[in-house]
């Protein structure tokens, strides 16, 4: 059993094998533009042999360094071959982790998207074209991996010699390499046409096929690989295992104890079922993945566990009714495993709990691939059902409930079609509530989930990113810390208020910090009265992307990439503001660059991230050449009255690449108005004099004379500016009412209110909503009773 | 010969004698001139019960003869009521005089009936119903038309139900909506609807009764009596009954009259003939005058339907010529569908046409049966074997042919609109539905358990195919129509809005059936691409009338007990498969009936209703019993029906049947489909096409996903299976597809493509046997001499015979020969 998930990260440190090819690029790239990586050739390899990689893509000239979150790579040499290809021979370790390997590349100008490289157990072949019929079928040994491509139209056959009750499996890692969208279906066929399986999407690899058979007989057998749809394209690539090795669908139970070693039970069609010990690692994991293994052959790719800090527990198997439950002696936290595998089944476990303590109930099927569709019930000791869910956890159930008494409670699942079989495992973990934060830097781009989910910082210059932190049963301040990072590099940022769950974090490099990469954990802790938490950084990186926004497939990292790249041709600041943003207020930022002698182009500007009720501009531009902008910020009247800190993210073309840079971490004060006010509602007449009233409430004191002017006018109507201390309790203005001013009701009417504090204007605005209704002048009543007597 | 023999020999004889004296004396009373003989005698209603003293019923005295013809002898026979104190009768109007229970006996052409009378109520004169009497008058004069006030805006400030499907609305419009206009019960004959009714004042609709009609004087007396509305315990209207049922009229300006019977839900029946709408559908055939009385007309059939309240009923009537001069072939019938077929024909005194020849039948038989055309070698193997049964065993052996099947995966993929379409349908789910689809029709599942698969199933749209029957169309109304559409080959989607105009659909029925599927929930899966589809055990139809919520009820049937967690799409799958469901056998008999003979039994087969009846129902109804019998293997109905003689008759029409299209006594010239088509083409051309989803040389017939596009398909008429509709195949020939043919690349490319001709030469053959090969191919038949001589003249001395015979077989394959199946 191997584990797929690396406990520790591991740079490749590869400078010394590629610096006379950076000798010769550097002019090419003075400044640092983000490298894009598109691919990554072959798509993977055997462990214990080294292999030659390609990694395609652009701005890949000054490549440094290959970095993988997982263990068991390492860069023997690097070939910088042009700037859309560099080459690496990397040797896999005999005791290389097995599956999906996490890479990146960091050049001196910045870090590259995130792309996958597998590591298998067998020697790996390449596919040779003719091979569309079966009668053309390549023919290659047993327990091989085959690196192909489905183009258009293409299939693909494969032959085998396999004697009589030998097992035969056959796995395609296709969807699952990341490399577009490609849905591929695997058959067995003898050679008389004969099909044996047929399979296209599995419940374990979804729309990767297996396959699994004795042989009925001795002779030649026929793989067949072809895109469902006999679609296909370049980037339908594929590596087909092919062997004795044991092919599990499932594995019973989904999950153990964090340090326990347990068995094991996997289920496969050909085999029946085997089991397997297993040593789980010391730490809780969402998602583990064990390698089946048998007769010393290793399955090429993983069935899921979790692994959890409390104890497992067994569904006796004859839990059918709530008289026979499964019964636990033990209050939460635990784990209840069983499978739905009889028509009809319904699998029943009684558990005692407190009075008032909050319990969490997930189900975990789907989530590990298991094909039950749950339904989940609670009931309590008398039957009464608490609380059910179908589908809140995807086609898992997950549910809350809180005991009002202490005493034993029941929990019932089952499949929502009724289905069943030997494969519908579950695990329900029943918790109590408690405190979770979920840390990640939010996407960036539509339908984008790599762009800017790294820290690359230029030296003598700054980066920021917004992070989020998402908590649950808890709501207290959170820190963030992310020990380790790259000498001469520092991270400004304040505390996550509990109100809030998003913050920027700046990092700053040094002008001397020595370039360089590295994979850490940003971490984010808290401690109030729910208990203390600390949450982990993750980003979920959508691989393959599907129809209408969704995902084929994606991958998942556990740490953050922080590096110090080269010197870029500019630096931001904010001109940090000495008075406060009031509320119902306004704000001028300044914002100035420094600009390399030489550089001039404009520079995009955005917020990381605006405080609660604080907008802005969405973007901004420093003009070509210019060095300074001013950039407008509003509070609402509900923005929260606090110091916050705010940061400003620049980004300009350099090089044919984008160059991002931050400004500093500054603070914005937001504060409470001066004062307000109330617009008293006013009728007024075409070219007629009237005075309308603002009645003053003076909220804050204020030095001197502030200017206030009355806005939200209709058309042909004026007022005076005028100026107010903080000793008005009212203020009129004369309105100056055209005769032609059509008549209405103008219901928004304001006022906007300049107070002068430390030579600085703190605009807000006042007494919103005011009423001035214009109405045509009405004609004297004795002129009318005249004109009625001269008509008679 | 003994003594008592004897005697009872020569009694015979004295009463045979007085017999045969009697018989003249009683033809003198009621003299029959048809020569052909009197075989039957039915008198109409078979029995008469009288309810009240209002009640009436009207008789008709049917003669039927040896020949088929009938003749409506009402007037010309003799009643006899076996106590005339009962009831009394006048001009074949039984009317009641005290209650009892008594006999009528009808006596015509020396034969007679016993009709059994029975009297109840007597004395009783029940008031005058608003939904049983008054609501009818609306009806039978026409204001609640589609036309008229029965429009959804109502005609001219006025909205009536449309033929009358919600009284109580009408009832409220009536009375109440605006009060003092329409009604005055001061004076009712002032009454705004009686007055417009008799055109006294401006009526857009004219006069629609007269002051002395019985429509007028039912709303009067409603009127006189309080416009009162019915109390909620009145009788409801069960159902109607036409009589007769069919009638063959010989020469024109005969009559038949028709009489209507309705049935209340307390067991009381009523004669309604007055009330009741009569329409006839060829009144050049048939003329139906308001009062049911029929007029022939021209040679011809004619379907007489008649509506009260929600039903709908009608009769056959064939109208011929008097005196015709008309043999029947000795045909032989070569099975129980020929029987049915020659049965209607000789009643419409039609001959059918010869048989045809042994290619011509091979051809049809390879297009019909597989989509296939004949190989040169199978025609000249099918030509040369001279056993009598080669017929009975081609057809057998085409029918073991996986070709078979997958023609009709693709029939079955039109009904079930197996396409991708927007974001609700991925091509993916269109493959693995069609897949299954496929997988089914090649193991032989019978169709009754492939249909309750799909009407049962759940589960994932890409993991469990058969679930995409719930995706392709996810609104439960439409679900409900399609489901009606495609199994049981009713529309009923008018029945939405108000009652089936030309059927017997109610909005109880529509939203009753609707109620099946209201329970269907559908949510995402694993796969972007994927739904699931599973029972949600909740969710109910409402009445849109009257917002009751509807309990499941299965079309023309009960409403069925569900029990609790029970799926109701299991209960619904139950019946509608069962041999109980009168329609689902027939509308696949029909089906398959319309694919071979190229009009279907019900024409379109999608379209059974009581105004669109069967032309043949008795062998409609045959071919749906032998199909229940086969157990819904409809490979054995396929083999009924081709080697019946019917399906193997002449294009080439006799004198008799050369106007008739419906009665199948010759075969249809048939265009072939699309597919086919394309199929044939790339198959004599030794071509092959790719299409999406299936690898380069699959058959156009195969083709998964109807959302593929494709020119040639697209031109020449295939389903793009946006609805279950049959009329989304087109096999009419236009223009478009001649040219395509001739000016297109299709035909030209494919010839140069497959080089046919090239390799024929290099094989050695000369222009005659590539002539001959080419027409084998094309056209399953040697070249006539005529055309050998005529081809014979292209060909030039000194110059290459392959441009030539290239050009031979672009003309083959623009034939009309080569593009119909005949």
């Amino acid at each position: 059993m191997t584990n797929v998930t690396a406990e520790r990260c591991r740079k490749i440190d590869v400078r010394k094998f590629c610096g006379i090819f950076l000798l010769a690029l550097l002019p090419l790239c003075v400044f640092a533009t983000a490298p894009k990586l598109a691919s990554i050739t072959p798509a993977g390899g055997q462990r214990g042999t080294e292999v030659q990689l390609s990694f395609n893509g652009e701005r890949l000239q000054d490549t440094e360094e290959i970095i993988s979150y997982e263990t068991g790579l390492e860069v023997r040499r690097l070939n910088l071959v042009t700037n859309k290809l560099v080459k690496a021979a990397v040797k896999i370790a005999p005791d290389c982790p097995l599956g999906e390997h996490h890479l990146r590349l960091r050049t001196a100008s910045g870090i590259s998207e995130l792309r996958t490289f597998f590591v298998g157990p067998f020697p790996v072949t390449s596919e040779i074209e003719p091979n569309n019929l079966p009668a053309q079928a390549q023919k290659i040994a047993l327990n091989t991996t085959v690196a192909g491509v489905i183009t258009s139209e293409d299939v693909d056959c494969f032959a085998v010699q396999l004697k009589k009750g030998e097992r035969l499996s056959a796995e395609v890692e296709g969807m699952r390499l990341g490399r577009g969208v490609f849905d591929p279906r695997l058959a067995v066929l003898e050679t008389n046409g004969t099909v044996l399986a047929d399979v296209d999407d599995t419940w374990l690899a979804m729309q990767d096929p297996f396959i699994s058979l004795i042989a009925p007989h001795d002779g030649t057998y026929i793989l067949q690989l072809r895109e469902v749809t006999y679609g296909g394209s370049g980037d339908c690539h594929y590596r087909l295992h092919v062997g004795n090795f044991p092919r599990p669908t499932s594995v019973y139970p989904l999950g153990g104890k964090a340090g326990d070693t347990i068995a094991l039970h996997f289920f496969s069609e050909a085999t029946g079922e085997f089991d397997q010990t297993v040593k789980l690692p010391a730490t809780p994991q969402e998602k583990f993945g064990v390698f089946a293994e048998l007769d010393n052959l290793v399955a090429p790719s993983p069935n899921w566990i979790r692994v959890s800090p409390f104890p497992n527990f067994l569904s006796s198997g004859e839990a059918s009714d709530r008289e026979h439950a499964t019964s636990v002696a033990l209050p939460p936290p635990f784990a209840l495993n069983g499978i739905i595998s009889l028509k009809g089944e319904e699998d029943w476990f009684r558990f005692p709990a407190t009075k008032g303590v909050s319990l969490e109930v997930n189900v975990y099927a789907r989530q590990l691939r298991s094909p039950l569709d749950s339904v989940l019930e609670v009931f309590d000791a008398k039957g009464r059902s608490l609380a059910a869910n179908d589908d809140a956890g995807g086609p898992d159930s997950a549910l809350k409930f809180t005991p009002n008494e202490t005493t034993n409670y029941f929990v019932r699942i089952r499949d929502t079609l009724g289905r069943f079989g030997r494969d519908f495992t579950y695990r329900i973990e029943v918790t109590p509530a408690a405190p979770t934060v979920a840390v990640k830097i939010p996407a960036v781009a539509r339908n984008d989930t790599q762009s800017r989910q790294f820290i690359a910082v230029p030296r003598g210059n700054r980066f920021a990113t917004l992070i989020s932190a998402k908590r649950a049963n808890f709501n207290g301040d959170l820190h963030f810390e992310l020990p380790g990072l790259p000498p001469g590099v520092t991270l400004s940022a304040d505390s996550l208020a509990g109100n809030v769950d998003a913050e920027p974090l700046v990092f700053e490099a040094a002008a001397d910090a020595p370039m360089g990469g590295k994979l850490l954990d940003l971490t984010a802790t808290g401690t109030n009265a729910d208990g203390s938490v600390t949450g982990h950084f993750r980003q979920d990186v959508d691989m393959v992307e599907g129809p209408n926004n969704t995902t084929y497939y994606s991958t998942s990292v556990e740490k953050l990439c922080v590096a110090v790249v080269k010197e870029a041709p500019f630096q931001l600041r904010i001109t940090e503001p000495k008075v406060p943003l009031v509320q119902a207020g306004s704000m001028a930022l300044e914002i100035s660059a420094w600009r390399k002698p030489g550089f001039d182009e404009p520079i995009e500007l955005a917020m990381v991230w605006n405080p609660p009720g604080i907008t802005s501009q969405s973007d901004a531009t420093i003009p070509k050449g210019a060095t300074n902008i001013i950039y407008q910020l509003n509070a609402a009247d509900s923005a929260t009255a606090r110091a916050w800190k705010i940061a400003m993210l620049g980004h300009a073309t350099v090089a044919g690449g984008e160059v991002y840079v931050s400004t500093q971490l500054a603070g914005l004060e937001v504060a409470a108005p001066f004062l307000a006010g109330k617009i008293q509602t006013l009728v007024a007449n075409p070219g007629q004099p009237a005075t309308l009233t603002v009645e003053l409430q003076q909220l804050k004191p204020f030095a001197g004379r502030a200017k206030i002017r009355l806005l939200g006018l209709p058309e042909k109507v004026s007022a005076p500016e005028k100026e107010i201390t903080q000793a008005d309790q009212k203020i009129s203005f004369a309105l100056n009412v055209d005769p032609k001013c059509a008549p209405g009701s103008s219901k928004n009417l304001f006022c906007a209110v300049d107070v002068v504090q430390d030579g600085q204007v703190i605009p807000q605005n006042i007494a919103a909503g005011g009423i001035l209704r214009i109405v045509p002048a009405k004609r004297e009543p004795a002129k009318i009773a005249e004109v009625k007597e001269a008509k008679k | 010969m003994n003594l008592p023999q004897r005697f009872f020999w020569k009694s015979g004889l004295v009463l045979a004698g007085f017999a045969v004296a009697g018989a003249f004396i009683f033809i003198g009373c009621s003299r029959d001139e048809r020569t052909a003989k009197l075989s039957e005698l039915q008198c109409f209603p078979p029995e008469i019960k009288l309810h009240s003293a209002k009640a009436r019923q009207e008789l008709v005295v049917q003669a039927i003869y040896a020949d088929g013809v009938t003749r409506d002898v009402t007037a010309r026979a003799k009643f006899n009521l076996a106590n005339p104190h009962l009831a009394r009768i006048a001009n074949a109007v039984v009317s009641p005089i005290t209650n009892g229970e008594t006999e009528l006996r009808v006596t015509f052409g020396g034969r007679s009936q016993i009709v059994p009378v029975s009297v109840s109520a007597a004395t009783v004169a029940p008031p005058v119903s608003f939904k049983l009497d008054v609501m009818p008058v609306f009806t039978k004069a026409g204001c609640n038309t589609g036309a008229c006030h029965g429009t959804s805006r109502g005609k001219d400030g006025f909205h009536l139900s449309l033929f009358g499907f919600d009284p109580d609305g009408d009832y409220f419009r009536l009375t109440r909506e605006q009060i003092g206009r329409r009604i005055n019960l001061a004076i009712p004959t002032e009454s705004l609807i009686v007055q417009k009714g008799l055109g006294a004042v401006q009526h857009t609709g004219g006069v629609r009764f007269t002051t002395n009609s019985a429509l007028c004087k039912t709303l009067v007396s409603w009127l006189d009596a309080g416009a009162k509305n019915d109390p909620t315990n009145v009788a409801k209207l069960a159902g109607i009954e036409i009589f007769p049922k069919s009638a063959v009229m010989e020469g024109s300006n005969t009559l038949q009259r028709f009489i209507v019977r309705a049935h209340y839900s307390d067991g009381a029946d009523r004669d309604v003939t007055p009330l009741a709408v009569f329409i006839s559908n060829n009144d050049v055939s048939a003329k139906v005058a308001e009062d049911g009385t029929v007029t022939a007309g021209q040679r011809g059939e004619a379907f007489i339907q008649a509506r009260f309240g929600e039903f709908n009923v009608g009769a056959q009537l064939i109208v011929i010529p008097k005196n015709l001069p008309y043999q029947w072939p000795d045909v032989a019938a070569n099975n129980y569908i020929d029987e049915a077929v020659y049965a209607k024909l000789k009643k419409l005194r039609l001959t059918p046409s010869g048989v045809c020849d042994d290619a011509t039948f091979l051809r049809r038989a390879f297009l019909d049966i597989t989509g296939e055309l004949p190989a040169a070698k199978d025609v000249e193997k099918f030509l040369a074997d001279a056993d009598t049964g080669k017929r009975e065993r081609l057809v057998d052996e085409l029918l073991n042919r996986k070709e078979f099947a997958e023609l009709w995966v693709m029939k079955w993929a039109e009904l079930l609109e197996i396409r991708s379409h927007d974001n609700a349908v991925y091509p993916k789910a269109a493959l693995v539905y069609y897949e299954w689809l496929r997988s089914q029709m090649l193991a032989g599942v019978p169709l009754d358990k492939m249909v309750r698969s799909l009407l049962t199933a759940s589960g994932s749209t890409l993991r469990d195919p058969a679930a995409n029957y719930y995706q392709m169309e996810p609104d439960p109304q439409k679900l409900a129509e399609n489901t009606a559409q495609v199994f049981l080959g009713m529309r009923i989607q008018c029945a939405q809005c108000h009652n089936h105009p030309f059927d017997r659909w109610t909005l109880n029925d529509y939203y009753g059936f609707d109620a099946f599927f209201a329970q269907i929930g559908r949510k995402s899966g694993d796969d972007p691409r994927e739904n699931i589809i599973f029972d949600k055990g909740d969710g109910e139809v409402k009445h849109p009338v009257t917002g009751a919520v509807m309990r499941p009820k299965f079309l023309g049937g009960d409403v069925p007990e569900i029990k609790p967690g029970e799926s109701r799409r299991d209960v619904l799958a139950r019946w509608l498969t069962s041999p109980q469901n009168p329609y689902f056998a027939r509308n696949i008999a029909n089906i398959v009936w319309a694919h071979f003979i190229g009009r279907g039994i019900i024409q379109p087969v999608d379209d059974v209703r009581i105004s669109n009846p069967a032309s043949n129902p008795e062998l409609l109804d045959a071919l749906a019993a032998k199909l229940v019998d086969y157990q819904y293997d409809f490979k054995k109905l396929v083999r009924d029906i081709c080697t019946s003689r019917t399906y193997q008759l002449d294009t080439r029409p006799n004198d008799t049947n050369a106007s008739d299209e419906r009665n199948f006594a010759k075969a249809s010239i048939r265009r072939i489909r699309a597919e086919v088509l394309l199929d044939c083409i790339s198959e004599v051309t030794e071509t092959q096409d790719k299409f999406p989803g299936l690898p380069r040389g699959a058959k156009a017939v195969e083709i998964p996903d109807g959302s593929t596009a494709d020119y040639f398909l697209t031109t020449f008429g295939r389903a793009s299976r946006a609805t279950v509709c049959s009329c989304e195949v087109k096999v009419d020939p236009n223009l478009s597809q001649a040219l395509h043919l001739l000016n297109g690349d299709t035909i030209q490319n494919k010839i140069e493509q497959g080089g046919v001709v090239k390799s024929l030469l290099k094989r050695g053959e000369t222009s005659d046997q590539v002539i001959v090969d080419l027409y084998l191919r094309c056209l399953g038949r040697q070249p006539t001499t005529n055309e050998t001589a005529k081809l014979k003249s292209f060909f030039k001395k000194d110059a290459a015979a392959e441009p030539v015979l290239n050009d031979v077989f672009w003309s083959l394959l623009n034939a009309k020969e080569f593009v119909f199946n005949h």
